[in-house]
């Protein structure tokens, strides 16, 4: 039984449609190679585009003609009617940057960037770098330099932690637990704090003992002086918000054709979807294609065969020094295997379809993407077979 | 210069690279199948008569992905000697607190509450130790004779096996500083530990890889091997090879041999490829173990982890 062909998602048309693209997906299924495809395909189509990456791989950098990617964005010579440049998020400058824009004097800010919390905060706390990738997506879509901005989201543990991280970290800023920590250790009680709740009180004692004091001081001292920076935080967590519901955006689940990835992918689809977020499809990496004149997905694997006088061709290269099996038998079995692994492929797919999403697959690369040469070619396959 | 062929299977390490270890990490890049194969890993060291739990961290996933069973905090018997658990940290500094302080019933509101879970959260480093300090029970409790972790992918697995040392700089008294020493202890400690590193042979997993093995020297924590997931193997001969060649560029073949032909050649490319993509590997002095890829014409859990589990019974040294 073949599986039925999945919707099919028309790629470029998205690249014409949108102003912002979010590409998710779980860590290993190309998905920066994918946004920098997309980005390129984007220009050839004559959109101005940045593709903000998150993964500072090198080769990738090379492979858009850069020494490096940069924090600001760099063009990416390109010949096409649109343009494209690209930049990489680093976490701990996009972190410096929030702060910068949000602190409302210098005293303020140089207090942050001297606690000692803050140089862990602004790379360990969990989903800080998800915060500044949405804060930095922000940040460029005002600066309104392009038509298209495409996002390749951090590879998170937690897959959907781009979404949580914001909100997270401004519940931490205006959550009761600092009014607990700022009280009794910090130097004084802002204004916007002065409400103690009783229940923070405990829980703090708690802690205590949990803990030992010294950690809880440290964190107050920290929260005191983030606490001024957090009018501008919420703002533009909310801004950020709006942004991702706003009609242009639309959000690209990527993904490879096997079982932990689809996963995410469902995760990712009712996550989204339950923000009324708009998921515009998947873009399904790495499909395994069926071999050279196979006959068919219906093809039962043991019924392809060689004719006689073809098995004949073959086995006169038969080298029965090296194997006793014939040689005709052992390409035969890599023949069916190859196509065994196209079938996989399609019925692990096929899954999606029946969700009501629609897919456009990208057939596998068997090496790295190296070069622009490389980087044109994944490009022309974003467009659908035979347009 | 293929390297190729039949060959590069005579390579694979068979010794036996894990003994009576306690502690199994299984890391490496996303993607590259680590969990398939920790699981898998589980298997082969249960179907040793060694009670064995396989441990997720904090994933979202209600159902482990290719076991399909619920995952809870509770390990759950999977089949003989073969347990599942799923720690998070709530529930890790829930019991911790319970366990510390007799009285921690009344603290219970709290456990719930959103300061609490904020305040866990905010503090970094906490959920990390409370989650390794999970860990750290299970592998000597008594319960079980290993834990298979299905740790976290390379830069995240790297944060969490940071926060001891860290915390031992920042903390230095109390209970704390008293976990973190333990912890930190048996992570260091190769009579009980041992870290494998999940690849495939590509250049970027393998760079990750690489990575990993720096890490693992700077930091002490014992390497045990690189497991190679997904190799793919030509079986030609050069020889055979070179004729196969030469017969496909032959005018006039049928379309079905040339098809049949056009996917040894393939086979044999990609082989030599990941053979080159493996060399930094070998270069850095690793103990490869290559798990070959398995062919499925539709995926089937079960049956992929017993092939798997198969394949990876050679890693395991006699039960004790």
């Amino acid at each position: 039984m073949s599986a039925a062909p999945p919707l099919s998602l028309d790629v470029p048309e998205l690249l014409r449609q949108s102003s912002v693209l979010v590409c998710c997906g779980s860590g290993g299924v190309g998905k920066t190679t994918s946004a920098a495809a997309l980005g390129v395909r984007a220009a050839q189509l004559g959109r101005r585009v940045q593709v903000m990456t998150i993964d500072p791989a090198r080769r990738l950098a090379q492979a858009l003609g850069l020494e490096a990617l940069d924090f600001e964005p760099q063009p990416i010579v390109l010949e096409a009617p649109g343009s494209l440049s690209a930049m990489m998020l680093d976490s701990k400058r996009a972190f410096d940057r929030m702060v910068e824009n949000s602190a409302p004097s210098e005293r303020v800010r140089d207090a942050i960037f001297a606690n000692q919390y803050y140089q862990q905060l602004s790379t360990a706390l969990g989903g800080s770098r998800e915060l500044v990738a949405m804060e930095r997506v922000l940040e460029i879509v005002r600066a309104g330099d392009s038509d298209l901005l495409i996002v390749d989201t951090p590879p998170s543990q937690h897959a959907l932690d781009f979404l949580d991280a914001p909100e997270r970290i401004v519940n931490l800023l205006d959550g009761s637990i600092t009014n607990a920590l700022i009280r009794p250790y910090g130097l004084a009680a802002r204004a916007q704090f002065n409400l103690f709740r009783q229940s923070s009180a405990a829980t703090l004692k708690f802690m205590e003992r949990l803990t030992g004091v010294q950690m809880l001081a440290d964190l107050s001292d920290f929260l005191l002086a983030f606490s001024g920076l957090f009018d501008g935080f919420r703002e533009r967590s909310h801004d950020v918000q709006a942004l991702m519901r706003q009609p242009g955006t639309a959000f690209l689940l990527v993904c490879a054709p096997e079982p932990v990835s689809l996963g995410q992918v469902d995760l990712f689809h009712q996550r989204l979807t339950g923000e009324r977020m708009r998921v515009a499809g998947v873009l399904a990496n790495r499909v395994r294609p069926y071999p050279e004149a196979w006959p068919g997905p219906d093809q039962a694997l043991e019924g392809v065969g060689l004719s006689d006088q073809e098995a004949e061709l073959v086995e006169a290269c038969w080298d029965r020094t090296f194997s006793g099996v014939p040689l005709s038998q052992r390409l035969l079995a890599g023949y069916r295997e190859a196509a065994a692994l196209a079938a996989a492929d399609r019925s692990a797919l096929a899954g999606l379809g029946r969700r009501g999403l629609a897919v456009h697959q990208v057939p596998e690369f068997t090496r790295d993407l190296h070069s622009m040469a490389d980087l044109l070619a994944f490009a022309t396959l974003l467009d659908a077979p035979g347009a | 210069m293929h390297a190729g062929g039949h060959s590069s299977t005579l390579r694979v390490v068979k010794r036996a690279i894990l003994d009576s270890h306690r502690l199994l990490v299984v890391t490496g890049k996303g993607g590259v199948g680590k969990t398939a194969l920790a699981t898998a890993m589980a298997r082969a060291s249960a179907a040793r008569g060694l009670d064995t739990v396989l441990i997720t961290l904090d994933t979202r996933e209600d159902r482990h992905p290719l076991l399909g069973v619920p995952l809870d905090y509770q390990p759950r018997e999977i089949a003989p000697h073969c347990w599942v658990a799923r720690v998070d940290a709530f529930a890790a500094i829930t019991e911790y607190a319970r366990r510390r302080m007799p009285l921690a019933g009344l603290y219970e509101r709290f456990f719930q509450s959103r300061a609490f879970r904020d305040f866990a959260a905010a503090a970094p480093g906490f959920e990390e130790l409370m989650c390794l300090g999970k860990l750290y029970d299970l592998v000597t409790s008594g319960d079980f004779d290993r834990v298979v972790f299905d740790a976290p992918a390379t830069g995240h697995l790297k944060q969490l096996f940071d926060v001891p040392a860290v915390t031992l700089r920042a903390v230095q008294v109390g209970p704390l500083n008293h976990n973190a020493r333990r912890i930190q202890d048996l992570l260091l400690d190769p009579d009980r530990t041992r870290v494998l590193v999940t690849t495939l042979a590509e250049e970027m997993p393998v760079r990750e890889a690489l990575e990993l093995l720096e890490y693992c020297q700077r930091t002490r924590i014992p390497l045990g091997g690189v497991l190679v997931n997904r190799r793919v193997y030509s079986h030609l001969s050069a020889l055979e090879h070179q004729r196969l060649e030469d017969l496909s560029s032959a005018a006039g073949a049928p379309a079905r041999l040339a098809g049949v032909l056009a996917q040894a050649s393939a086979d044999w490319e990609l082989d030599a490829l990941q053979a080159a993509a493996l060399a930094p590997l070998r270069g850095a002095g690793a103990r490869l173990f290559e798990v070959p890829r398995m062919v499925q014409s539709r995926f089937e859990p079960a049956a992929l982890l017993d092939a798997l589990a198969g394949a990876l019974t050679p890693l395991f040294g006699d039960a004790r």
